[in-house]
């Protein structure tokens, strides 16, 4: 009975078609992260560059109400009119300059907050090392994949010029929207 | 009178196992097939019966359990389950910044890059109004730089290179221009796999295009970023 229940089940066994049965594992994998262009585009997108203000303009009237926009630019979708970056620079009072960009990266992971304070020197004839310049890089994460970047670039240590270049990154009005 | 059986025994059988014959006989004394059919068999109608030993049994069902078992298993691996999993990639692409994910980086405001060269020999009049590199610390390569310049003729163009190391293809874009301004400049020109120029530009009213020199300065090689 045995030797004929195992013959029945061995040519049943080798009749049947196997039966795949697929399981879904969801891992935390990160998500691919959409290539993007110099200007900021994704490459799966139409953009053009247009010099126009994004809101950026706005923040940085409030936190530099002397200031003077030399430029704005953005970077946007000519289909779903999505700004993917959007960037300023401005003129403040001493000769010194700031570089904001906000820039949203489809599928990108959130970025790491970053602060730095650095300075620019050179030799002079004497000897002397002179300093140039004194820099501040600041970069607040927003969503994940977006986050803004700025550059200050003062001659002197601007101590009020520091703190409202700090109070305009952290603005959440100069973050873009997530794709 | 009811039916009767006899019994005997070969006695030159050299198989030990034979054991017995039997015989069935009808009531009239000749041999039947069964005696239930009531009917009357072939007088050759002796059937012999063999007692097992046991090992053989034994011996047998443990070769039917292995062989059920071995179908069994045959069978279930021919109806396993199969675990396909993706793993996906991660493109990398770079911060607002310019500084590729997973890497440290260092902004500087530098004009020193080939493309802040290429832009002023193309444009001598024009003033760099902004100049920015990003360096990835652990590599020491350059790759971000950008550099704003604006022309006495209120022309005012930018010029960014980016490189992001296992960054995707990049495609080239260009929009049509007409000879005179009002007009907004867009060039992308892709270089190395994960590397691209882009050059953007504003040209006042009246004022010509620049094509020439925008064009160079987006297709210069040198200008592109090495990974």
């Amino acid at each position: 009975m045995l030797a004929l229940l195992s013959v029945v089940i061995t040519v049943n066994a080798a009749r049947t078609r196997p039966s795949y049965r697929f399981r879904t594992i969801a891992a935390p994998a990160p998500a691919a992260a959409v290539p993007v262009d110099a200007s900021g585009c994704p490459v799966t997108a139409r953009c053009r560059v247009q010099q126009r203000a994004t809101g950026l303009d706005t923040a940085f009237a409030r936190a530099f109400p002397a200031g003077q926009v030399l430029s704005v630019q953005a970077t946007v979708d000519l289909d779903s009119n999505q700004t993917y970056r959007t960037s300023l620079l401005g003129l403040l009072a001493g000769n010194a300059t700031v570089s904001l960009s906000a820039q949203c990266v489809p599928g990108a992971p959130r970025s790491t907050a970053r602060l730095e304070r650095t300075s620019t020197a050179h030799v002079d004839l004497a000897g002397d090392s002179v300093i140039q310049s004194h820099l501040l890089s600041v970069l607040v994460p927003g969503s994940p994949g977006c986050g803004v970047a700025l550059l200050l670039r003062s001659p002197a240590p601007a101590g009020p010029a520091q703190d409202a270049a700090l109070s305009l990154v952290h603005d959440p009005s100069v973050q873009l929207p997530p794709p | 009178m009811s039916p009767h059986f006899s019994r005997h025994r070969p006695a030159d059988d050299p198989e030990p196992d034979w054991t017995e014959s039997v015989t069935f006989m009808s009531c009239d004394g000749v041999p039947v097939e069964a005696a239930e059919y009531g009917q009357r068999a072939a007088p050759t109608a002796t059937r012999a019966v063999r007692v097992v030993p046991g090992w053989l049994v034994a011996v047998a069902a443990l070769l039917a359990a292995s062989a059920t078992a071995a179908a069994l298993l045959w069978w279930q691996h021919r109806s396993r389950v199969i675990v396909i999993t993706h793993r996906v990639l991660p493109s990398y692409t770079a911060d607002a910044a310019g500084c590729p994910t997973e890497s440290r980086c260092q902004v500087r405001a530098d004009t020193g890059q080939p493309i802040g060269a290429t832009a002023r020999r193309l444009f001598p009049d024009a003033t760099v109004i902004s100049s920015i590199s990003v360096t990835d610390l652990g590599t020491g390569r350059t790759v971000w730089t950008t550099i704003m310049l604006r022309a006495p003729s209120g022309l005012e163009f930018s010029a960014t290179a980016q490189c992001v190391p296992g960054g995707g293809p990049i495609p080239g874009r260009a929009a049509p221009l007409p000879l005179v301004g009002p007009a907004q400049a867009d060039f992308v020109v892709p270089g190395r796999v994960g590397c691209s120029v882009a050059v953007s530009a504003q040209i006042p009213r009246s004022v010509p295009v620049p094509l020439a020199g925008l064009v160079q300065l987006a297709g210069d090689p040198a200008v592109q970023l090495s990974q």
